[in-house]
């Protein structure tokens, strides 16, 4: 060793190399971070982070943007669409557009809705189901275990993605808590059967069923379902209520709200949203 | 040649560094709950696993030995991860941002990860050389991200089953992940008798 | 992670300055750390080297010792320096006052005990990144007094070496036929030890039953107190090593 040659005690010397080497080291791997951490900066974008932390920090994606660092991200790239963030909402909107010095725009409040009403009260099981237990896995058993093969199968799988905990499971069907729902989208992609719509709050008459089979299966299966019978077109003033098979649709832009289809319907398959809230 | 491929295959498989040598089980436990994490945490581990030994084999080999500072071996080590794993994420946040945004959240969880920190130490006592030290890493590497994507298929399926209440959570998962240890005894023997 | 709201009402502030206190008496503490607060079978930390060494009770014993000298030494340095060390490079100053320690561990263990290096072999270094003492350092030793480290440096270390034993013990006796390497006398020609217990599976198999047997105590315990055996939210440490411990070990990391 070289440093026998000068005139150092041996004990000195052990503790004197390790400390010296591994401060070496330490220090070289400090300097070794700063520079990498000097060269390989991001450069801040202040009007972005000012955007993301305007925003609620949900990232449940309801925007179409992967999180809320995406939707800051394409804002502070030059769009001026204050309007796609629904969980929140108005106040979210005007402090966005103070941020980039546009006017706000506001997207109408939405909720979700479940097109089916088919309880255990109302419907029944066709078969005992014992395989996993999400609804996208039991759709594919042929439809899933329920009378009706387009009915809710309360399996959940809606509820895992909910961030806000709006939904959850009643009487075998899914219940939405339209106070705490923010329209985010994402339940409405998991359900394998279609049945969550998004509809203005203002919207406030529904057809709660998407069955298309003819009038007698449906009675059959469960006794809430949409018959087909037709009524409901006849007793509308406005107009806003079309056939698809036999299943009635509410267009939900020449809806007037009157209620009259309600009244008439024979198997109360036609819900108001605050009756069922 | 074919050295390399029994040290590969041997790390794959028949001592998995996971399911045999029991390293790297806390973060393999937590980040198994689905596919997604899996992938991201695997790709996060042979990247730092094969990084970290290419630095700590020649830091053994030409400074510590030399100096007869051998014992100051586990110091080291972990300081040049600890290091190493910074910088990485620096470069990859910068240089990479499609790949940090998929595997970045994982690299602060793998500088205490047994695995990384074992593998190095192991190539030190198996007296390897360096391309060997190199293809080990990436066999055990490797051999995690296989036991990870087993594990987390499996345990997607034992999390929607109805286990009994006093299973449920982390008891059936280990019991789930013994099973999956039995399977990997099925290797023994394998690499010697393939390569020969 | 919510915290219990029945543990927050109280009367007078006096009252809960008392409770404050009892949860930071050393009693309290050492009690934690051994039983109420296991660090395997509550927070489920240093799970790697538990499945490795409990092949016999003899490496569990010794690994535990290993592991109560490392925790202790290395909270109480870090509790003493807690206010100098900056916070930018706490992780790794923490990671290298727990090396020191370890490095002092191997030293000993491999001058006066051959035997035992041989068989916790790469087990005693990779105690540096033991889940175990890093999460403690982060969560209790930076922040707590001298005392209370060291007390519950020792509490986490007894309670790490209980587990390895009783995990160590059930896998002996189970796998090997033997106790501290004394082959007990109900095993013989016709009733064989059962190996897979000794094997990797059955490290994963005993500590699943473990965990079920702790989970059942909780339960038997939160019944008996009225309200249940929560853990605050420092009992372990997303960043040390993964697992969110928080909700006794149940579920894996919100990553």
């Amino acid at each position: 060793m070289f440093l026998q040659t000068i005139l150092i005690p041996q004990t000195i010397q052990n503790i004197l190399i390790p400390s010296v080497v591994v401060l070496g080291i330490a220090a070289l791997l400090g300097i070794l971070i700063v520079i990498v951490s000097h060269f390989f900066q991001m450069p801040v974008n202040e009007r972005k982070e000012a955007l993301a932390a305007a925003l609620p920090g949900a990232n449940c994606g309801g925007c179409g943007f992967a999180g809320c660092d995406g939707y800051a991200q394409f804002l502070a790239e030059g769009s001026t669409d204050t309007s796609l963030c629904a969980v929140g909402g108005a106040a979210c909107s005007t402090e966005l557009a103070s941020i980039l010095g546009v006017a706000p725009k506001f997207a109408e409040p939405s909720v979700v809705r479940l097109l089916c009403q088919g309880s255990a009260d109302h419907t029944k099981r066709r078969y005992e189901y014992l395989g996993t237990l999400t609804c996208n896995a039991a759709h594919g058993l042929l439809g899933g275990p329920g009378a009706c093969t387009y009915g809710c199968l309360g399996f959940g799988d809606c509820i895992t993605v909910c961030a806000f905990h709006a939904l959850s499971v009643k009487d075998g069907i899914i219940k939405v808590d339209v106070n705490e729902c923010t329209a985010c989208g994402q339940c409405v992609r998991m359900c394998p059967k279609d049945l969550l719509m998004l509809f203005p709050k203002s919207s406030e008459v529904a057809v709660l069923c998407k069955n298309t089979w003819p009038g007698a299966q449906t009675r059959k299966n469960c006794d809430i379902g949409c018959i087909g019978c037709q009524k409901c077109v006849k007793t509308c003033p406005a107009g806003a209520i079309s056939m698809t098979g036999a299943l009635a649709v509410i267009d939900q832009a020449l809806c007037t709200r009157c209620g009259a289809c309600v009244e008439v319907c024979p198997t109360h398959s036609i819900g108001i949203l605050e009756k069922d809230s | 040649m074919k050295e390399m491929m029994i040290i590969l295959f041997s790390a794959i498989l028949v001592d998995n560094f996971v399911l045999s040598k029991f390293l790297g089980i806390c973060s393999f436990l937590g980040v198994s709950k689905n596919l997604k994490t899996a992938m991201g945490m695997s790709g996060a581990v042979i990247l730092v696993m094969v990084a970290s030994s290419a630095l700590t084999w020649p830091i053994q080999t030409f400074l510590l030995v030399p100096l007869h500072l051998a014992y100051l071996q586990t110091l080291v080590f972990i300081l040049v991860i600890a290091a190493l794993v910074q910088m990485i994420e620096m470069v990859m946040k910068k240089a990479m941002p499609p790949l940090y945004n998929a595997l970045g959240i994982f690299l602060p969880l793998i500088t205490t990860n047994c695995a990384v920190l074992g593998v190095a130490i192991l190539n030190i006592t198996k007296s390897y050389t360096f391309t060997d030290s190199l293809i080990n890493a990436l066999g055990g590497g490797l051999g995690y991200t296989l036991s990870l994507f087993l594990f987390s298929g499996v345990r997607s399926k034992v999390d929607k089953a109805n286990v009994p209440e006093m299973l449920k959570g982390l008891p059936i998962t280990l019991i789930a992940a013994s099973l999956v240890a039995v399977s990997f005894f099925g290797f023994k023997g394998l690499v010697e008798n393939l390569f020969s | 992670m919510k915290e219990n709201v029945t543990d927050q009402t109280y009367k007078n502030p006096k009252e809960r300055l008392d409770e404050q206190k009892k949860k930071d008496s050393p009693m309290q503490i050492l009690l934690d750390g051994v039983l109420f607060q296991n660090p395997v079978f509550r927070l489920v930390l240093g799970t790697c080297p538990l499945l490795a060494i409990t092949t016999s009770a003899k490496n569990a014993v010794s690994m535990g010792l290993a592991v109560i000298f490392v925790q202790m030494g290395s909270e109480v340095i870090i509790s003493m320096l807690r206010k100098v060390i900056p916070d930018k490079v706490r992780i790794p100053a923490f990671i290298t006052i727990i090396a020191g320690f370890v490095t002092i561990v191997q030293l000993l263990v491999s001058a006066y005990l051959p035997a035992l290096n041989d068989s916790l072999g790469i087990y005693i270094p990779l105690i540096v990144v033991n889940c175990i003492v890093l999460a403690r350092a982060e969560a209790f030793a930076s922040k707590k007094s001298v005392l209370s480290s060291l007390v519950d440096g020792f509490g986490m270390g007894v309670g790490f070496m209980v587990a390895l034993f009783f995990m160590g013990t059930v896998r002996e006796i189970l796998g090997n036929g033997t106790f501290f390497g004394i082959p007990l006398p109900f095993y013989g020609a016709s009733f064989k030890p059962m190996m897979f217990f000794i094997l990797p599976p059955g490290g994963f198999f005993v500590f699943g039953i473990c965990i079920c047997f702790s989970q059942i105590f909780v339960k038997w315990m939160d019944k008996k107190r009225g309200k249940p055996l929560s853990l605050p939210p420092e009992a372990g440490h997303c960043e040390a090593c993964g697992t969110c411990t928080a909700c006794s070990g149940s579920e894996g990391t919100k990553v």
